[in-house]
């Protein structure tokens, strides 16, 4: 029997038992919404973790001023970039990426104003992170050693500024008195962790930024932040130990607060890696539980089928049904019935899947995961439906029939 | 076309023990024959039918049709000779309940491969052919006993088949309706089939030409007789 006629006899069955079908479905819909939402979260969490964890090769860490680290009349007490050069050569594994400088400052353009955080850093700051943007471009090395008045914006302020983020760059905007020509706007979905950057956050020479830093008095060459960076993953806690054990002794502020101190965003990466490939597996245990329990319901429900329609089957093949067309149509039905199953589950998986992309700002991804969710569906109805169909199609024709 | 040659059916029943429903039946059957096979219960008339119309295979002995041996045709054989070559009337319908006498009648040709226009066609020309033009769409228990028949008889012959096997066609109707049905199998025979009718009624094996009695599995009369049936 061609494929077409036993797709019609398998709606028609399961037109005829809706309630039937509706109840054997249920597991597989829990199964598949399962395996949706495990591969899902799991694809779309990992790749939010390990973008930030492979940002560059090697691991991300920082030297950050403590609150009311170094006091202000100690010029003594400040982490200069003789500091990190010092840094470097003692520890043969980490390189210095970028300072970072923070605060935050009124920016202006003609009569608009909004309340922007700056960041001061190095043109290889951008390297550091998955920076985007959206129009110009980032800061140049020339610019950040030539103190060059130039800011690249964030999303937000340059919409709030501008309006449209194209007609910010070459614009020049003030902050605190200064000028500074606009030569890019970031990304709108641009996202790093760890940074502590959102969009409201823009990027100027870190040479620059002191110049113009409201609430610092200090002259000279101190950095408040830096990042750091460990070619050897592996080595990270050690490279860390040196750094602080350095800090301390040339930095040792006072006796009962640090004034540096060394930190990293690898753990908390690393444990959220965790925590989600716990989560995988606990989803992953739930959709094949579920999935075994409807592959045997429908086993269930077909066997009682197939007895039910023991007459059918041998009025089938007394007017000329082979075996393999019994299989065939009992097999196609079990599979009708977890394809249905797996649409209502996969359905129910997005809608999961959804809610925590939007709640954690992650890129949704669809057609693949739908796809490997509908397959699992068939392949259920399949691999349990086939005892059901054998069973059927070795029916003899005379027992069959002698059955009414 | 039908050589029957010491054919014996035993059934095992469990350990020991076992029934004999046919012992050793030497029978043939020529083209275009209406043979009414008649006995009482448990004579074996039903095993002889299906083996015959190759719906299940002998213990022992030989069966020719149309020249082949049948014990050496695979099951896929069997289905196909089943399909092509013979028709089935049963006593209780056997129709699909869920489907229209026209989707009822088109099964064979499911089978057969036939073309969904093709089909259509064939099979509505079946129902014409019984009477039954305006119950096409209709479903089994929609339908009288005598109609539903009418639609087994359509899916019968709707793959123009050389044998029409009809197992005690009217044990479920009226006479009246008994007799519509035994006219219309009649007129199957006027059109070429040979009909094999296993009844236990005489009135109903008046129809046949020939007559064959069965008892305790073992043919104990065979006779010939004149074709006028006693109804008409």
């Amino acid at each position: 029997m061609r494929v077409t006629e036993g797709l019609r006899e398998a709606l028609d069955t399961v037109r005829h038992n809706k309630l039937r079908t509706a109840l054997t479905i249920l597991s597989i819909v829990i199964g598949v919404a399962s395996v949706i939402a495990v591969m899902a979260i799991g694809i779309m969490g990992r790749r939010a973790i390990m973008g930030d964890l492979a940002a560059l090769g090697g691991a991300l860490y920082w030297i950050e001023a403590q609150d009311g680290g170094p006091q202000d009349g100690r010029r003594d007490q400040h982490l200069r970039i003789e500091h990190l050069e010092a840094i470097t050569a003692l520890v043969a594994d980490t390189s210095w990426v970028s300072p970072i400088l923070r605060g935050s400052a009124e920016l202006r353009f003609r009569d608009r104003q909004t309340t922007a955080s700056l960041f001061g850093v190095g043109a290889e700051y951008s390297e550091l992170w998955p920076l985007q943007v959206q129009a110009g471009r980032f800061l140049e090395e020339q610019e950040v050693r030539q103190r060059r008045k130039v800011i690249v914006l964030g999303d937000r302020v340059a919409h709030t500024l501008f309006d449209d983020p194209e007609r910010a760059v070459g614009s020049v905007v003030s902050a605190g008195g200064m000028q500074l020509e606009v030569v890019g706007v970031m990304a709108a979905d641009f996202r790093a962790s760890g940074d502590g950057s959102d969009e409201r956050t823009c990027y100027l020479p870190h040479e620059l930024y002191r110049s113009i830093y409201p609430w610092n008095p200090v002259v000279g060459p101190h950095v408040p932040a830096v990042t750091l960076r460990a070619r050897d993953t592996a080595r990270l806690g050690e490279s860390m130990t040196l750094v602080q054990r350095f800090l301390d002794r040339v930095l040792p502020g006072s006796p009962s607060v640090r004034p540096f101190v060394v930190e990293t965003d690898q753990a908390r990466l690393e444990t959220e890696a965790e925590v989600l490939r716990v989560i995988s597996m606990v989803v992953t245990l739930v959709a094949g539980i579920s999935l075994l329990v409807g592959g045997l319901g429908i086993m269930n429900i077909m066997l009682v089928s197939v007895s039910e329609r023991t007459v059918e089957i041998g009025l089938r093949k007394a007017v000329g049904a082979r075996d393999g067309d019994i299989l065939g149509q009992f097999l196609i039905e079990s599979m009708v019935i977890c394809l249905l199953g797996g649409v209502c589950g996969v359905v129910l998986g997005f809608g999961g899947t959804l809610a925590v992309a939007l709640a954690l700002g992650w890129n949704l991804i669809l057609p693949e995961v739908a796809a490997v969710g509908l397959g699992v569906a068939v392949a259920t109805g399949l691999f349990f439906g086939v005892y059901p169909a054998a069973k059927a199609a070795r029916l003899p024709p005379v027992v069959a029939l002698s059955r009414n | 076309m039908i050589r029957l040659a010491g054919i014996t059916k035993v059934y095992h029943m469990g350990e020991e023990v076992t029934v004999t429903a046919l012992a050793g039946v030497d029978l043939e059957i020529g083209a275009r024959e209406f043979v009414a096979v008649m006995g009482p219960s448990g004579s074996g008339k039903s095993t002889l039918m299906n083996i015959i119309g190759c719906l299940d295979r002998p213990s022992g002995g030989r069966y020719t049709l149309d020249g082949t041996d049948v014990a050496r045709m695979s099951d896929r054989e069997l289905a196909q000779v089943r399909n092509a070559r013979i028709g089935f009337i049963f006593q209780t319908f056997n129709l699909l309940p869920r489907m229209t006498a026209l989707r009822n009648v088109e099964l064979p040709l499911i089978y057969a491969g036939v073309a969904r226009g093709t089909r259509h066609r064939r099979a509505t020309a079946a129902l014409v052919r019984v009477g039954l033009a305006d119950r096409t769409r209709h479903r089994p228990n929609q339908l009288s006993g005598g109609q539903r028949q009418r639609v087994a008889i359509a899916r019968a012959l709707v793959n123009n088949p050389s044998i029409v096997f009809a197992d005690e066609p009217t044990g479920n109707l009226d006479t009246a309706t008994g007799s519509e049905i035994m006219d219309l199998l009649a007129d199957l025979h006027d059109a070429g089939a040979t009909i094999i009718l296993v009844t236990h009624e005489a009135d109903v094996a008046a129809y046949a030409g020939r007559v064959i009695h069965l008892r305790d599995g073992s043919i104990t009369r065979d006779e010939a007789r004149a074709t006028a049936p006693a109804g008409s």
